[in-house]
């Protein structure tokens, strides 16, 4: 477990690293993929996604939308504990734990345009004052707050935490499972 | 990547247990009873070990203040949701009970103390080191909390299904 951890703390390293010089890069993808989501809500459907740096900015095309900076980077370092979990794994390099590594980034990845869009939604419902009142309802503002501090409180490390779990070798998993299901 | 029935299972449970443990945290009046008085317990707990390493600091409410620089301790920086996170995956451990009950209260307690040694870190991170404090708020200390988690619950699974 010394060595497990060990590979935990050295992939976490690893994580950062790559988060960090690749934040500005997937930003600009995170942004594009988000755009669609966009149109779900008629309320902030008239908008443009922007990166700049580590955000992502809401720029409106209609004078009535007021435009918003989201941090984008703070929606994003889950893929620091995956790639730290899947380090800790035996034979890292292995090719069965790089595939599951590359199946799980993958959900991991698709999942952070809808963490964008909710971010977007909540600051759209509580941050822009008499707009926002105007255009929410109570429950409304109730539900996307709570889906937002939800996800980058827990959310987004369950999601990590689930697809390690689902898509890394029988050798992370508990013998217990591996006797009872064999 | 086939899972068995229990597996997922396991990941249903997981995954109910998260939003149910994040009502404490979501719903104000849970949260001015449980989180709040949690959270102004370990501030204090917090002031207190940066005292005993010599930093002259004062606490008030979640606030730990020292000189020029300041720390205000928020849902995210008090552990509960790592905790809440660990909680849920050994309670959805089948596993008996008793071990399920030790292994959270076990575990909660040791993600506890880490979070001390990360507020105490960050503290000093932010008055001496300014440029370096919000990584290590954001990404490296988070992402420890979380990896610490996984990395008890595994221990613990280990032991649980020795011990059974």
């Amino acid at each position: 477990m010394l060595w497990r951890a060990l590979r935990l703390v050295i992939g976490l390293a690893i994580g950062v690293a790559l988060w960090w010089s690749c934040g500005d890069a997937w930003n600009r993808a995170l942004a594009f993929l988000a755009q669609p989501l966009m149109k779900l809500d008629a309320r902030i459907a008239q908008s443009d996604l922007v990166a700049v740096g580590h955000t992502v900015v809401v720029q409106p095309l209609v004078a009535s939308l007021p435009m918003a900076t989201i941090p984008a980077d703070q929606l994003t370092y889950n893929v620091i504990l995956l790639v730290a979990l899947f380090a800790s794994n035996r034979a890292p390099f292995s090719d069965r734990n790089m595939k599951a590594f590359a199946i799980a980034m993958a959900i991991v990845l698709l999942l952070h345009p809808i963490g964008l869009f909710v971010s977007i939604e909540s600051t759209y419902a509580m941050q822009q004052g008499a707009w926002s009142d105007q255009h929410y309802g109570e429950n409304a503002q109730r539900l996307w707050v709570n889906a937002e501090v939800f996800y980058r409180l827990i959310g987004m490390f369950g999601v990590v935490f689930a697809a390690w779990w689902m898509t890394a070798s029988d050798a992370i998993k508990p013998s217990s499972t591996r006797r009872r299901s064999s | 990547m086939a899972l068995s029935r229990r597996q997922v299972g396991f990941l249903i449970r997981f995954a109910v247990l998260c939003v149910v443990f994040y009502l404490p945290i979501a719903v104000p009046a849970l949260e001015r009873v449980t989180v709040a008085p949690f959270t102004r317990a370990l501030t204090a707990a917090s002031g207190a070990t940066l005292r005993m390493i010599g930093q002259q600091v004062t606490t008030e409410g979640t606030v730990i203040r020292g000189g020029m620089f300041a720390v205000d301790i928020k849902n995210g920086c008090n552990a509960v949701e790592a905790v809440a996170f660990l909680v849920a995956a050994i309670l959805a451990f089948e596993a008996p009970i008793v071990f399920r009950i030790i292994g959270a209260i076990a575990g909660s307690i040791l993600l506890e103390l880490l979070n001390l040694i990360r507020i105490v870190t960050l503290y000093l991170l932010g008055k001496y080191h300014r440029d370096l404090f919000d990584m290590f708020h954001l990404a490296v200390w988070q992402t420890l909390m979380f990896g610490a988690a996984v990395l008890i619950f595994l221990i613990w699974t280990r032991n649980a299904v020795a011990r059974a």
